[in-house]
């Protein structure tokens, strides 16, 4: 086993927040407002992060070398701005996310799988 | 959004960033808050500023925590990163180990300011928990909040009645039908059963039942089961509920007396169930205490009387409705019922209410107003502990002006310096927290021990979380408190300790002082105002000599005729008066300081009517025995049923009925009155001075005695006797002299001294006068160890002036005149300031105080006195060290 994948190990598995904010940042850098906006959307609303919960995972993210500051945006459909900082996942943060989405993927494939467990008759 | 709340929230989201770690700010913190600003303008509902306040509070302090996780994990993996500008946290072990190693290093000052706290905190949390339990906590029944307590009131035009009394059956169906707001009335009836069995009968307390009242408290049966309405029903077999201390008591276990018998006078109960241990009767219905819950324990004919008040209801409010509701239908069905029946539900102006009031309420009664006095004296003992552990901790901190100056030119921040003072006045805080902690649990122990009579659910009182938590909170309060000011102080002054800045110190030092005095001097003259009502209580001319008389309560038995009993009595009185030891004995139906059951109406041919008198039945000889000043002749054993009926009266009722003119010439003996109905017309044969009856502050009524043998209705009677002999030796003997002509079933209960009563009727009093009069000691104690403390400091810090002084020709004295004049003018601004307080406080302890106004000048004058003397001498020894100061010596140490 190489020394990145037990580091990337190390990381697993990783909060729902973390893993939504790595699932959006994939598609390109975003500030912070962008990343309330695109979480609220890939989740239909039903994830609604507050910006406390964000800065704290963005900058626990940072320190471990999961997402950096970007120079600036460039998949956000907004003008960029100037005032804002821009987020952007790192290589390493790319393949933590992408192992953290293989693991997910194998539980979730298990269990839209039709189980042989017997149901109840009901009468 | 206006422009003016953007600002605010901007504002108040900038201080909320100051959670968050500061190498955090620097990177995100600006972002942060434009994000924030974005989701605002976006007007989006769940982003309001107040929550995006909180919000950010709370994981600015979670990133902290992360931080200290990461730290400490970094740590263990061996410190492979470079070395980080210090964390908060770890600045925060630091201060914490160099405060404890502060405290060690001066372990007598820390020692005693541990102390003073403790005995602050302990006081405070000790008359806290008092208050949790008795006031705030609710009541343990199911429901507790939805259960309300009905009782008839007797309302005066334009004063309606506020406490609640007895209804009467019919009243109380009535009632339970017309009152819809209530989902659930039940009513109790306090009583006693005589209990039979293989000894002596024993007399239990006990409680009819009305509806399901166990129910609606929500009282569950773990041995056997509950009394339900069936039990009620006419003819149904009679059955009881007891409770588990009694049956522990009679039957050693409770499997055993499930399904026993309970043999009574007048019938035979089985019982069914044993209630859990922890269950009371609710004190608010006067069922605490209750050993035997019977399902209606009623004769027929008083079921049907409508003019017999004896349940007290307790309900449930129904869902949805409120006690305003309920007491608003209350008033209304009250007025219908005084129209349907105005014979039974009115007498003269008085109309018969409904009362309601919360069960809480009607349990607590006003003992808040007694706890809230006590939570405020203690509260002003905690803040006089801590203005004196500030006085500690600005001579500690002043001894160590040159650490200060040398670690703030080393470049410590004043942030890192007041830190690092507020964290050691914290842990002395929290030292002295737990020490109070401590002595609270003694406290409370002390306090329920010495019960002060007048408090409901001292037995439920302890020292619970919520108790602990709000010692945490109350002694971080003080280490604030007692630590900021000195903190702030000496950071400030830095290393230029300059003529000016220890004036500033010796000016809050005085400050101090001051709000000490003016504080000790409030709870001074409140022990003072509540001594001097006690002792008015003592001196109560009480009419009547206690000492050496003891009474013994006993009843001839049911079914017994008015010639029987007169005899027994007769008979009885003798047997206890030929005990050798014995000097005298009589009986009377009432003692003094007790209950009176019977009030008449009292007419003197047509004019003088006195409403209220207490009626006595006695035998021959009770009011010699007590000692009572008789005119006239005494009730004879000649008055008997069938000779002239005659009375004795007191001067009060003489006066009432006479006049004071014809009370000189005793003129009232041989005058007849017309007393009520039942008795009829009397002749006055004597007249006794006025003694003390309902209780001691209650002063001269009017009464009138009676010979028993013309009294067909009464029931029970107190044999009456007299001896110089201690009660615990003439217990047995007298009992058995009494037994002799007892009715076997009959139970007796043990003699009582009349001084033991007159303790009793004083134990409030007394618990209350000594608890504050301790409070006060300890304030005063503390004010002058404070006094003491400022002077020697500032005659220290004077050295140099009084050398000058001396010098220059002053004399001794006058230096500890000078002295003595700096403390003096430092107490009398205090004192000033207090008896400003005091005036405006003590209208509190009115209800407390007899014969003693609340802004007693004499009692004001004294403890000025008291306290100017206690500065005196507080100051005298630092006088007496300056004027031994030396001028040679003095000025050359400069």
């Amino acid at each position: 086993m190489s020394q990145s994948d037990s580091s990337i190990r190390s990381h697993l598995p990783l909060k729902p927040v973390e893993f939504l904010v790595l699932a959006v940042l994939r598609h390109g850098a975003l500030h912070g407002y962008g990343l309330v906006q695109a979480m609220d959307q890939r989740t239909d609303g039903q994830v609604k992060v507050r910006p406390g919960d964000l800065y704290r995972v963005l900058y626990r993210m940072s320190r471990r070398g999961l997402v950096a500051a970007a120079e600036t945006g460039s998949a956000s459909s907004e003008p960029q701005d100037e005032r804002r900082a821009y987020y952007e996942i790192t290589d390493f943060g790319r393949r933590v996310v992408e192992a953290e989405a293989r693991m997910l993927a194998g539980i979730v494939a298990d269990v839209m799988k039709p189980t042989n467990t017997p149901t109840l008759e009901v009468s | 959004m206006t422009k003016k709340s953007t600002e605010k929230s901007s504002v108040l989201l900038r201080w909320a960033l100051r959670a968050y770690p500061r190498r955090f700010r620097e990177v995100h913190g600006e972002d942060l808050l434009t994000t924030c600003r974005d989701l605002v303008a976006a007007k989006s509902r769940e982003h309001k500023h107040w929550s995006l306040f909180w919000n950010l509070l709370r994981h600015g302090l979670g990133t902290r925590l992360d931080d200290v996780r990461d730290g400490l994990s970094q740590a263990q993996v061996g410190g492979q990163r470079e070395r980080p500008q210090e964390s908060s946290a770890a600045a925060v072990f630091r201060d914490l180990r160099y405060g404890v190693r502060g405290l060690l290093r001066a372990p007598a000052t820390s020692g005693v300011a541990i102390l003073t706290l403790a005995l602050g905190v302990g006081a405070v949390t000790t008359i806290y928990s008092v208050v949790h339990s008795v006031l705030l906590q609710p009541l343990p029944y199911a429901n507790a909040d939805r259960l309300v307590a009905l009782g008839t009131t007797f309302d005066k035009p334009g004063k309606p009645g506020a406490d609640l009394n007895g209804a009467s059956v019919p009243n109380f169906v009535d009632w339970r039908e017309r009152l819809t707001t209530l989902d659930e009335l039940t009513g109790a009836m306090r009583t006693s059963l005589v209990v039979l069995g293989d000894g002596e009968p024993e007399r239990v307390a006990a409680a009819g039942l009305f509806g399901d009242f166990l129910g609606v408290l929500g009282t569950h049966t773990p041995h056997g089961r509950s009394l339900s309405v069936a039990d009620q029903a006419p003819g149904a077999p009679r059955v009881a509920v007891i409770s588990q201390r009694y049956a522990e008591r009679r039957w050693g276990e409770v499997t055993s007396a499930l399904g026993s018998k309970l043999r009574t006078n007048d019938e035979e109960l089985t019982i069914v169930g044993v209630l859990p241990a922890a269950f009371r009767g609710p004190e608010g219905l006067w069922l605490d205490g209750v050993d035997v819950w019977v399902p209606r324990a009623v004769s027929e004919a008083a079921f049907a009387d409508r003019g017999r008040r004896m349940l007290i209801g307790l309900g449930r409010m129904a869902p949805g409705t409120n006690l305003e509701a309920v007491r608003q239908q209350a008033d209304a069905v009250a007025a219908a019922l005084v129209d349907e029946y105005p014979e039974d539900n009115a007498f003269q102006e008085t109309r018969f209410g409904i009362g309601v009031k919360s069960l809480h309420e009607q349990t607590v009664a006003d003992s808040g107003r007694r706890l809230f006095v006590l939570l405020g004296a203690v509260g002003f003992l905690l803040l006089i502990a801590c203005a004196n552990v500030a006085h500690l901790v600005l001579a500690r901190a002043n001894e160590r002006r040159r650490e200060i100056a040398v670690r703030s030119a080393l470049g410590a921040g004043r942030g890192r310096i007041v830190s690092q003072l507020m964290t050691e006045s914290l842990l002395l805080a929290f030292f002295g927290g737990i020490a109070g902690v401590a002595l609270a649990y003694a406290g409370v122990a002390a306090f329920t021990a010495w019960n002060p009579g007048d408090l409901p659910r001292l037995e439920s009182v302890s020292v619970d979380r919520g108790v602990l938590g709000f010692a945490l909170v109350v002694s971080m309060a003080t280490g604030i408190l007692f630590g900021l000011a000195p903190a702030l102080r000496l950071s400030q002054e830095r290393w230029r300790p300059s003529l000016r800045s220890a004036a500033e110190r010796h000016r809050l030092r005085s400050g101090l002082v001051v709000v000490e005095t003016a504080l000790a001097l409030v709870l001074l003259i409140g022990a003072g105002l509540l001594g001097n009502s006690l002792v008015e209580l003592y001196r109560v001319d009480l009419g009547f000599e206690p000492a050496g008389v003891s009474s013994l309560i006993l009843s001839a038995g049911a079914g017994v005729s008015p010639e029987d009993r007169a005899a027994f009595y007769r008979d009885t009185i003798a047997s206890v008066a030929a005990v050798p030891g014995v000097e005298e004995a009589a009986a009377s139906v009432n003692l003094p300081l007790g209950d009176v059951f019977w009030r008449t109406r009292i007419e003197n041919g047509t004019e003088a009517v006195s409403p209220g008198v207490h009626v006595h039945a006695v035998s021959p000889g009770y009011l010699p025995l007590l000692g009572l000043d008789l005119a006239g002749r005494d009730i004879e054993s000649g008055d008997e049923e069938g000779q002239p009926a005659v009375a004795i009266i007191n001067e009060s009722l003489a006066r009432e009925l006479f006049g004071s003119e014809q009370l000189l010439g005793q003129h009232v003996l041989g005058q007849y009155l017309q007393l009520g109905d039942e008795i009829g017309e009397v002749r006055i044969v004597g007249l006794v001075n006025d003694t003390v009856q309902s209780g001691l502050r209650s002063g001269a009524e009017p009464q009138i005695f009676l010979p028993y043998a013309q009294q067909p209705y009464i029931g029970r009677m107190n044999v009456v006797f007299r001896s110089s002999l201690e009660l615990a030796a003439l217990a047995g003997p007298v009992r058995q002299a009494v037994r002799q002509h007892l009715d076997p079933t009959m139970p007796l209960g043990q003699p009582v001294g009349l001084e033991a009563r007159l303790e009793r009727a004083v134990l409030s009093p007394r618990f209350y006068t000594f608890l504050v009069s301790g409070f006060a000691a300890v304030a005063l104690g503390l004010a002058v160890v404070g006094i003491f403390a400022t002077m020697l400091h500032s005659v220290a810090q004077q050295r140099r002036e009084l050398g000058i002084r001396m010098a220059v020709g002053a004399r001794r004295a006058d230096v500890v005149g000078m002295v003595l004049r700096q403390a003096l003018g430092m107490t009398s601004l205090g004192i000033v300031i207090g008896l400003a307080g005091a005036w405006g406080l003590t209208r509190f302890l009115e209800s407390f105080l007899f014969n003693v106004a609340a802004t007693d000048a004499s009692t004001f004058g004294m403890v000025t006195v008291l306290l100017s003397l206690a500065a005196i001498v507080a100051a005298l020894l630092p006088a007496l060290r300056a004027a031994r100061v030396d001028p040679i010596r003095a000025l050359r140490l400069e």
